[in-house]
C-alpha cells in the first residue's frame, strides 16, 4: 500500500537520523505537562472566580432587593395604625399603593385624583382618611373628616372630566361608605405581610401564598427585623414594650454556597427610621 | 551509508503550540470579560443602591427645609385645591440631585408638601407631608370681648372697658385694619360691637387659645420674661416703642411664674401662667393671656383682647388704667406673630408614602 510505502520511507529516514529522541520526547512531555497544568490551573481558578463574582453579584441584589423593597413600604407607615404585626422574619402592615385627594364629592360617590403605583382595585384596596385635626379639616367642606378611618373602595372607575388633575395623576369616580368632603386626602393600601424566610424576602397579599421577591440567596440564620422603640433599641427584634416604634434595622447576609465557592458571606444592615413614629 | 533528510522549510513545519496558546488566551480572555461584566453589574448596582438613597435622602431634605423655614403667611393666599411650585436650591447652583417641590392646599389649615429628587442618572424618590397651620379664625374665637373670663372682674370707671376701639395706625401694619375688622366679624358673625366683658366659653379653667395651652404656648414661645420690669421695644423698630403697627415681629412673651410690668410699651401675644399686673404708663397692643389675676393701674393700657382663666382668675382695672377692644392689634398679634405663621404636626400622621 501507499502509505505503508511512505511509512517505511519515513520511518528509514527517522531511524538513521542521529538524536536523543526520548530526550528530546521526556522534554516535551514534561514542558507540556508544566504548561497544561498551569493553564488549567489559571483557567479553573478564574471560573472559580466568575462563579464567587456571581454569586456575590446574586447575593448583593438580593440584598438590596429586599432593603429597598422593605425600606419604601415602611419608612412612611404610622407604626401605631398600618403595621398590625411584627417580629423577627417578619411584619404584617398596609401596603400603600397610591394617594388620592378628594376634588369632588362628600358622602357616597366622589372624584378623586389619584397617582399611585397601580390602578386602584376594589376587590383588594381600602382607603384611610389622613385627617388631622378634624373640626378645621373638615370646616370648608362642609363636613367632617375622620381621621385615620379606613373604607374599602366600594366601587372604582377611571373618568375623563371633573376635575382639573396635573402630571403623573388620574381622575376616578370613588364609591366609598364614609364622608369624604373636597380637600380629604386618602391613603390607598392593601393588606399584605413580608417574610424574611426560607432564604428570601417573601410577599404575601391577604391569604394568598407568599411570593418570593428575590432570589433564594439569604441566610436565615442571620437575616432579622431588629424593631426599636423610641425608648430604646431592641437588638433581639423582640417587641421592646409600649413605647412607639422609632425605626427599624434589616440584617441581611447572603448564605454560602454549598460548594463553598464565595469566600465569606456578605452581611449589610439597613437602620429605617420611622418619621412618624414620633414628633418631628 | 547514511541518508540524509532535507530540512522541512517553517511552512511545512507541524505543531499546536500556537493554536494551543490561542486557546488558551481566548479562554482566558472570555474569563476575564466575564469578570469585568460581572464587577460592571456589581457596580451597577452600588451606584444604584448609592443614588436612590442620595435621592431619597434628597427628596426628605427638601421637605424638612421646607417645614424649618415654614411660613403660613407667604402662603395664605393660595386658593384651596391649587398647587404652588417652589424653587429649591440656590438659584444658579449645580446640583447633584434635582429637586422640586409643590405645595398644594388641602383645606383652610392643611398644606400638603410634595418634594421630587432626580439623579443625573434618572433614579428618582419622592417624599410627602401634610402640614397643619392655625388658621387665626380659630384664635379669634378665644377673645370675643375686650375682656373675656371665669372670674370676677372690679373696674373703677366706665371707660375702663372699652368694647370696640379700632386702631387709626393701621398704615404699614401686617394686618390692614378693615381686613382685621372683617376677620372679627367672620369670627364672630355678629355686629361690629363685641361686648366689653364676656364669660369665658371654656368651663375647664384652662388656659387655652385655639389648639395651644399653656405647654404649647411656652413651647412656641419667642421670649420667656419673668419678675418685674418695663417693656421692652423690639431692637432696631423705633417706631413700634411708639405704639403703632409695624410691620415687623410680633412676639410672643410667655411668663411662667407672673408678670410685673411698670412702664413700657409692647406688642404681640402676652401669656402669663401667674398673676400679671400693669402699672403706670405700660401699654401693650395685642393679646393678653392670664392664667391668675390680672391687674391694671395707674395709666396702664391694654390696646386687643384680653383672656383671663384658672381658679384664681380675676380682673382688677382701677385708677386711669383701660382695656379697649382693638380688632387691629389683635389681627396683627395673631397674624404676625409665630402662632399661626408655623408649621405644626398633624396629629395623626405626617409623612405620607409618595409616588
Amino acid at each position: 500500500m501507499a502509505w505503508v510505502r511512505v511509512n517505511r520511507a519515513a520511518w528509514g529516514s527517522l531511524r538513521n537520523r542521529p538524536g536523543v529522541t526520548l530526550a528530546e520526547l521526556l522534554v516535551v512531555l514534561t514542558l507540556t505537562g508544566v504548561l497544561g497544568t498551569i493553564t488549567m490551573t489559571t483557567i479553573i481558578g478564574a471560573q472559580r472566580h466568575v462563579r464567587q463574582h456571581i454569586d456575590r453579584v446574586a447575593g448583593a441584589e438580593a440584598r438590596r432587593v429586599t432593603a429597598s423593597v422593605l425600606a419604601a413600604e415602611l419608612r412612611y407607615l404610622d407604626p401605631t395604625t398600618d403595621i398590625y404585626g411584627r417580629a423577627v422574619d417578619s411584619v404584617a402592615l398596609r401596603a400603600y399603593r397610591g394617594v388620592a385627594i378628594v376634588c369632588v364629592g362628600d358622602l357616597g360617590t366622589v372624584l378623586v385624583r389619584y397617582r399611585g403605583l397601580r390602578a386602584p382595585e376594589p376587590a383588594k384596596d381600602s382607603v384611610v382618611m389622613v385627617g388631622g385635626w378634624a373640626e378645621v379639616a373638615g370646616g370648608q367642606g362642609g363636613g367632617a373628616v375622620h381621621a385615620g378611618l379606613v373604607s374599602p373602595i366600594v366601587a372604582s372607575g377611571e373618568v375623563r372630566s371633573g376635575c382639573d388633575i396635573r402630571a403623573g395623576e388620574s381622575l376616578y369616580r370613588w364609591t366609598l361608605n364614609d364622608v369624604t368632603p373636597p380637600g380629604t386626602l386618602l391613603l390607598v393600601f392593601e393588606r399584605g405581610s413580608y417574610h424574611l424566610q426560607d432564604g428570601a424576602l417573601r410577599y404575601r397579599r391577604g391569604d394568598a401564598g407568599r411570593q418570593p421577591l428575590t432570589a433564594e440567596l439569604l441566610d436565615d440564620r442571620v437575616a432579622a427585623l431588629q424593631w426599636a422603640a423610641t425608648g430604646g433599641v431592641g437588638s433581639d427584634g423582640s417587641s421592646p414594650g409600649a413605647d412607639p416604634l422609632a425605626g427599624v434595622a434589616i440584617v441581611l447576609a447572603t448564605r454560602p454556597t454549598p460548594a463553598g465557592t464565595a469566600p465569606l458571606p456578605r452581611g449589610t444592615r439597613n437602620w429605617i427610621r420611622l418619621p412618624n413614629g414620633g414628633l418631628w | 551509508m547514511v541518508t540524509r533528510v532535507p530540512p522541512r522549510s517553517h511552512g511545512e513545519r507541524r505543531g499546536f503550540a500556537l493554536v494551543a496558546v490561542l486557546l488558551t488566551l481566548s479562554a482566558l480572555g472570555l474569563l476575564v470579560s466575564g469578570l469585568i461584566y460581572i464587577s460592571a453589574e456589581e457596580l451597577s448596582i452600588a451606584r444604584s443602591s448609592e443614588e436612590l438613597f442620595r435621592t431619597r435622602l434628597a427628596a426628605e431634605s427638601v421637605i424638612r427645609s421646607a417645614l424649618a423655614s415654614w411660613r403660613t403667611d407667604e402662603h395664605r393666599d393660595l386658593p384651596i385645591g391649587s398647587v404652588e411650585e417652589v424653587t429649591v436650591g440656590e438659584p444658579g447652583a449645580e446640583a447633584v440631585v434635582e429637586t422640586t417641590l409643590a405645595i398644594e392646599r388641602l383645606d383652610a389649615s392643611r398644606y400638603l408638601l410634595r418634594a421630587m429628587a432626580t439623579s443625573p442618572s434618572g433614579v428618582r424618590s419622592a417624599a410627602a407631608a401634610v402640614v397643619r397651620t392655625i388658621d387665626p379664625l380659630e384664635l379669634w374665637r378665644a377673645l370675643p370681648a375686650a375682656v373675656t373670663t371665669t372670674g370676677p372682674v372690679e373696674i373703677w370707671s366706665e371707660d375702663a372697658l372699652v368694647g370696640f376701639s379700632p386702631s387709626s395706625a393701621d398704615t404699614g401694619g401686617a394686618v390692614p385694619c378693615q381686613a382685621a375688622i372683617e376677620s372679627m366679624t367672620a369670627a364672630f358673625s355678629d355686629a361690629r360691637r363685641p361686648p366689653v366683658h364676656k364669660l369665658a366659653e371654656d368651663a375647664a379653667e384652662m388656659l387655652r387659645l385655639g389648639p395651644l395651652d399653656l405647654a404649647g404656648l411656652r413651647a412656641l414661645a419667642d421670649r420667656i420674661e419673668s419678675g418685674a420690669g418695663a417693656l421692652r421695644s423690639i431692637p432696631g423698630d423705633a417706631a413700634c416703642a411708639t405704639g403703632t403697627y409695624c410691620a415687623g415681629q410680633y412676639p410672643l412673651i410667655y411668663a411662667p411664674d407672673g408678670l410685673g410690668i411698670e412702664g413700657g410699651t409692647g406688642r404681640g401675644i402676652l401669656a402669663v401662667a401667674g398673676d400679671l399686673s400693669l402699672a403706670g404708663d405700660a401699654v401693650f397692643h395685642g393679646v393678653v393671656l392670664v392664667h391668675g389675676r390680672l391687674t391694671l393701674t395707674g395709666q396702664a393700657r391694654i390696646l386687643g383682647a384680653v383672656l383671663v382663666v384658672g381658679p384664681s382668675a380675676a380682673v382688677s382695672v382701677t385708677g386711669a388704667a383701660r382695656v379697649e377692644y382693638d380688632p387691629c392689634a389683635v389681627a396683627a398679634a395673631l397674624e404676625g406673630g409665630r402662632i399661626t405663621n408655623s408649621a405644626y404636626h398633624p396629629g395623626d400622621r405626617s409623612w405620607l408614602p409618595a409616588f
